[in-house]
């Protein structure tokens, strides 16, 4: 009988725990305002192999017995006297080897519209570049350092502000090569950057990056390593901040 | 006699400056080969087909379970009208899937190029403010059918072209055009001469947005390899 009282209160206390912690929980775990920062990292600069010319033939005189006269033409351009009217389709002139390209094209146009309404939310959280992009060639590095872009909390309350990017850049391509170091403003930058947490990979969740009961504005600086079987092109991810009170 | 010997000297070069100029060249001449080459241009069939499946429209960026797509009346339906966002909050991120599919048939074996652009910044109608596209409209690859990106999918920045732009006002009916005297970095590139992109886009709202009707003209254009 005592067990069975003992078993009662305790699956009582169990209840009221559960009953007290959860509102408190849903109090300080309340999202306030996401926000992302697309990072757009360049990759430019894959070697090129040394094209071997083809059938090229080295300007020489034309006086050798049984050789081919090669001919080398040029286009001038015109001189303002002799300028004529007429009409191409998107001409091109390119450098200065005077080489004229007709080109056809085809064209044709989106209308992309929205209504937009204030958002009395918009500016918890904000950030001052939506977009940030770094270049680097393959198995190269790029840093954006002095606090490049900001992420700004507008409470005053109390509140927790979370951080990482939401997927790798491609394949072979780990969103773990982009770190940050990220301080608040008033401090000095962290000894070392640190790899974001990958949404996509880590179990769908975020890092904290801190919290506290004042306006607070963190910068941020990035640093990029990309590996070296990377090509050329725009890779880029989201780095998201989650601002919680 | 003066005049008589002046007569026949002048007959005489005359005479000499005739045959030089009508004898063949006889012996003198020589012979050669003169390459020319040309280039024919493509013939590029291009379509641009807006929200173009089922289940075309705007959902707020979030993860986790998706909210259904929703559209603005400028969306008119699969295949026609604008890519209209509908009703945004400041601050927040949109994906609007389905956007656009470019279907681009070409008799160029070299393949093509594919350039996307805004004509302009994007525009507040209502009261004439501007914000810079690259940090508002943004495309992302999609698919025909089954289409997994969520407004957190990353994708890239459309950029204000550089190009002469004409027309482009906040009506369907009068689209912008641009001409490039230089063009800008592609889209896509092709090696083959047929293909087909499908695009989704995502909307940014500037934090500071003032309230109004937005709109960006965005162009495409095909140019032969």
């Amino acid at each position: 009988m005592t067990r069975l009282r003992l078993l009662f209160v305790a699956v009582a206390l169990l209840v009221l725990s559960v009953l007290w912690t959860q509102p408190v929980q849903a109090t300080i775990a309340s999202q306030q305002s996401q926000i992302s920062v697309l990072v757009v990292v360049d990759v430019v600069g894959t070697p090129v192999p040394t094209a071997t010319p083809v059938g090229y033939l080295p300007f020489a005189s034309p006086a050798q017995a049984g050789q081919p006269v090669i001919s080398s033409v040029a286009v001038r351009r015109l001189t303002t006297s002799q300028e004529r009217p007429f009409q191409a389709e998107s001409l091109e002139f390119s450098g200065d080897d005077s080489t004229i390209v007709a080109q056809a094209q085809v064209q044709n146009p989106l209308l992309v519209q929205a209504e937009v309404s204030p958002n009395p939310k918009a500016t918890l959280l904000v950030s001052d570049y939506p977009t940030v992009t770094m270049t680097a060639p393959p198995g190269g590095s790029a840093s954006l350092p002095a606090c490049y872009f900001t992420v700004k909390v507008n409470m005053s309350t109390t509140w927790s502000l979370e951080q990482g990017i939401t997927n790798d850049f491609v394949t072979g391509f780990p969103g773990t090569d982009l770190r940050n170091n990220t301080y608040k403003n008033s401090a000095t930058p962290q000894p070392t950057s640190t790899p974001y947490v990958v949404y996509a990979d880590d179990g769908s969740e975020w890092s904290v990056l801190g919290s506290g009961t004042a306006i607070t504005t963190y910068c941020v600086d990035l640093t990029v390593t990309v590996p070296s079987s990377v090509t050329d092109g725009p890779y880029s991810t989201y780095a998201v901040y989650t601002l919680f009170n | 006699m003066k005049r008589y010997l002046l007569g026949v000297l002048s007959a005489i070069f005359a005479a000499v400056a005739m045959t030089a100029v009508l004898s063949p060249a006889g012996a003198a001449t020589a012979s050669g080969n003169v390459n020319v080459e040309w280039h024919v241009l493509p013939v590029i069939h291009f379509s641009l087909t807006p929200n173009y499946a089922s289940g075309y429209g705007s959902v707020l960026a979030t993860f986790g379970t998706q909210p259904t797509p929703t559209h603005g009346p400028g969306a008119t339906g699969v295949g026609t009208g604008t890519v209209d966002f509908g009703t945004t909050l400041s601050g927040d991120t949109y994906l609007y899937k389905y956007a656009a599919e470019l279907t681009v048939t070409t008799n160029d074996t070299n393949g093509f190029y594919v350039y996307g652009e805004a004509a302009a910044a994007l525009t507040n109608n209502s009261d004439g403010t501007q914000y810079p596209v690259s940090n508002a409209v943004y495309y992302l690859t999609s698919s025909a059918s089954g289409d997994s990106n969520t407004g957190f999918t990353p994708g890239l920045p459309f950029s204000q072209t550089g190009g002469a732009v004409s027309g482009g006002t906040d009506s369907i009916s009068n689209p912008a055009v641009i001409t490039y005297t230089a063009y800008p970095a592609p889209v896509a590139v092709s090696a083959g001469a047929n293909d087909t992109y499908y695009y989704d886009y995502q909307f940014k709202v500037p934090d500071t947005a003032t309230a109004g009707d937005y709109y960006v003209w965005i162009v495409y254009t095909v140019v032969g390899a």
